[in-house]
């Protein structure tokens, strides 16, 4: 019987896998991607705003390809934060001419990014074959990864080396020996999104921009009910994302439902404002976990003969909505570490901690280490998310509404609310608190 | 000797939305699939190659992208894969495609041996003529077994095959000869979950794709120019109202007991006097 054979089987096909697939085979390495789904990003959930520089380090001429065809929404010219109050927002924002002529993110609706980077995978010559579970590994008698067992019928594959991209949960990877047990409440997130409709010109009009070119809003506050999490809402070409997310844990003790907090989001009066008669026509409603443990929940991630990518590695900032970027970004490091070891045929543990290296000396672990306290900060202080942006809300409003009162007596009153709802010293430490646990 | 699956490449019907407005399917950003019913048609031809050896050839009439469609379709593990596309083909009322289909088949026939058998599911969900199957009995003079639930005996040496057909008022026993052809429903069988070889397979597999010259077809009888059928108008039935809830939590009984009275209002009383006669209830 002929075995079936590559050189690298790489697990997922979302960015992280498709990223590793694409440069081994662009040196021409035999490489095959199992995708669960029907096809790369048919079970994928991102906001989602995609950074472009991952993408620009290994295909070139990617901005301009992205520009003219399908598989992105809007260029990102304008972010903005919302602290959303019970019936307030204080909004921050930055819009930059610099975006409209050098790009640096897009909005991305996954089910078309994904298969348009499946497509540029498979004509650098790798196999992408969709609709197929990896369930195990294949380990010769010394307990060594030889391949992979799919769960369709004569379904083994063997290989050289594995790629684990698999998303969240951590099925490979702790067969793998690399995680001893799955992801605890409080290491994910779970997010909910809805894509509602809504004409081109309306968008255009709604975010005041010109077509092709979007903005992005993260929303902090009354929405989450007291949970630390992060809704948004992005503009895509004729439709708007819309969605929220807070860790597993946070959902499972308050007992709310995530539709719950989407529901707040969505009927908050500047959302009802801002979406007016299209904030019903859902087209479509996604859910997922985004994994959110941070440096302190990653698991190793390079074996004999394996390497973690993307969101199986945590590699993800919550903070700055990062993900897809750190997923690119580590499929490529995989991809080049595994070059250089086929090349040297030593595909061993040891060799293979060039990996690890690779993301130690890079933004990715850079980052993750800078904000690998800020969730346990944020989880054990609820203030930030109780107090705070109501707080803001009620002090602004107080600052900008006119009724007579002289200046002086409204700051006082502005003084004395924040007082009565956290003291100084709290305050004080709070701040300090949050710088800690960002610097 | 060889066997032709005819396939149609549908949108899927768990995701169809219709424009209220104009009344059309949504197809844009619909994904397509392969016809439910033609996959237990792909289904049983993979059964019988693997059992007689029979070659078996897969086509399809349609669009550029239902090579997608025949992809699929060779995980089955199937021989060759043809499309025939042309823009001369679109518009095609079941006469003009059975027509293309038909040459199609017929070219297969002279490069690659007769053809005895061909099958095709009962209907397509988006379609639902159910006519190109015994269009296709009727342009080759084939024997018809329309609606097959079940195929009971085969001989591949007599070419005798007894199979069980579903009609109105139930199922039809009905003992052919090939050459046939058979359009089946999806109580055939269960289509397989394809094997790994045969899935890669199809993935790099590239159909065979002939336009009106290759297959020798008259631009004037294919497509549009070719169908006599014109859609005048199409209706969408009002949309019904929820039914009532005569019981809710309630003992069997007193729930039974209710909806006979529901019943009656709704003029079913010969239905419940006659379902109690039938209990041999003495009330």
């Amino acid at each position: 019987m002929n075995r079936i054979e590559f050189d690298v089987v790489v697990v997922g096909g979302g960015p992280a896998g498709l990223s590793a697939a694409y440069v081994l085979a662009s040196k021409g390495v035999k490489v095959a991607v199992i995708e669960k789904g029907e096809y790369p990003g048919s079970k994928s959930v991102m906001g989602g705003v995609l950074y472009l520089n991952p993408l620009k380090e290994i295909i070139p001429n990617v901005v301009e390809e992205l520009k003219s065809g399908k598989a992105v929404e809007r260029n990102v010219i304008e972010q903005n934060m919302w602290l959303m109050g019970k019936d307030g927002i204080v909004k921050i924002g930055h819009r930059n001419e610099r975006w409209k002529t050098d790009p640096n993110a897009f909005t991305v609706l996954r089910a078309n990014f994904d298969r348009w980077f499946a497509k540029k995978v498979e004509k650098a010559g790798a196999l992408v074959i969709p609709k197929t579970k990896v369930e195990d590994f294949l380990r010769d008698g010394d307990g060594k990864i030889i391949g992979v067992r799919t769960t369709r019928p004569k379904g083994d594959v063997y290989c050289r080396a594995v790629v684990i991209a698999e998303g969240v949960n951590p099925i490979l990877t702790i067969k793998a020996g690399l995680r001893k047990e799955d992801l605890k409440p409080n290491m994910a997130a779970v997010a909910v999104k809805e894509i509602v409709d809504m004409p081109e010109e309306v968008v255009n009009s709604t975010f005041g921009v010109e077509s092709e070119e979007g903005t992005t809003i993260e929303i902090l506050g009354s929405w989450s009910e007291g949970l630390f999490g992060m809704g948004f809402i992005y503009s895509n070409k004729n439709s708007v994302s819309i969605g929220c997310g807070a860790l597993i844990s946070d959902i499972r003790e308050k007992g709310i439902k995530p539709y719950k907090l989407l529901e707040n989001l969505k009927n908050h009066p500047a959302v009802v404002d801002l979406l007016k008669e299209y904030r019903t026509q859902t087209k479509e409603y996604l859910a997922h976990l985004i994994p959110e443990g941070g440096y302190y929940a990653m698991p190793k991630v390079y074996g004999d003969r394996v390497l973690v990518c993307g969101d199986a590695a945590m590699l993800v900032n919550s903070i700055h909505r990062e993900g897809s970027n750190h997923a690119i970004t580590s499929g490529r490091f995989a991809a080049e570490t595994l070059l250089e070891a086929l090349d040297a045929g030593d595909l061993s543990e040891k060799k293979l901690k060039a990996y690890e290296e690779k993301l130690r000396e890079s933004f990715i672990l850079k980052d993750l280490k800078k904000y690998r306290d800020l969730m346990p900060t944020m989880e054990k202080n609820r203030q930030f998310v109780e107090i705070y942006p109501d707080l803001a809300n009620d002090a602004i409003y107080r600052f900008l509404h006119v009724d007579g009162t002289p200046k002086w007596d409204v700051q006082r009153e502005i003084l004395d609310m924040v007082r009565e709802r956290r003291s100084l010293a709290s305050l004080s430490l709070d701040l300090l608190k949050f710088w800690k646990s960002v610097r | 000797m060889n066997i032709v699956v005819c396939i149609k490449q549908v949108p899927d019907t768990t995701n169809v939305r219709i424009d209220r407005k104009t009344n059309n399917l949504v197809r844009e950003g619909v994904p397509s699939v392969i016809n439910p019913d033609d996959m237990r048609a792909l289904e049983l031809a993979a059964q019988l190659k693997e059992k007689h050896g029979f070659k078996v050839f897969v086509v399809t009439m349609g669009p550029p992208q239902a090579v997608e469609a025949l992809k699929d379709a060779m995980a089955f593990g199937l021989d060759e894969a043809v499309l025939l596309s042309d823009r001369a083909f679109a518009g095609a009322d079941t006469l003009a495609t059975t027509y293309t289909l038909s040459l199609g088949i017929k070219k297969l026939e002279k490069e690659r041996g007769p053809v005895k058998l061909i099958l095709t599911g009962k209907q397509a969900v988006d379609g639902d003529t159910g006519q190109v199957g015994p269009g296709l009995a009727t342009r080759f003079g084939f024997a018809l077994g329309a609606y097959v639930t079940k195929v009971e005996s085969f001989n591949p040496e007599t070419g005798e095959l007894v199979i069980i057909r579903r009609i109105d008022r139930g199922f039809e026993k009905v003992k052919m000869k090939l050459p046939a052809v058979l359009t089946v429903t999806s109580e055939l069988n269960e289509p397989r979950y394809a094997d790994l070889p045969n899935l890669i397979r199809a993935i790099q597999y590239e159909p065979l794709i002939w336009n009106h010259k290759d297959i020798e077809a008259d631009p004037k009888k294919c497509g549009f120019f070719g169908s006599p059928t014109r859609v005048v108008r199409t209706n969408i039935p009002p949309a019904r109202k929820g039914g009532d809830i005569v019981s809710k939590n309630e003992e069997p009984e007193v729930a039974a007991e209710k909806l006979l009275e529901a019943l009656k209002k709704f003029e079913a009383v010969r239905l419940v006097e006659s379902l109690r006669t039938a209990l041999g209830s003495d009330e």
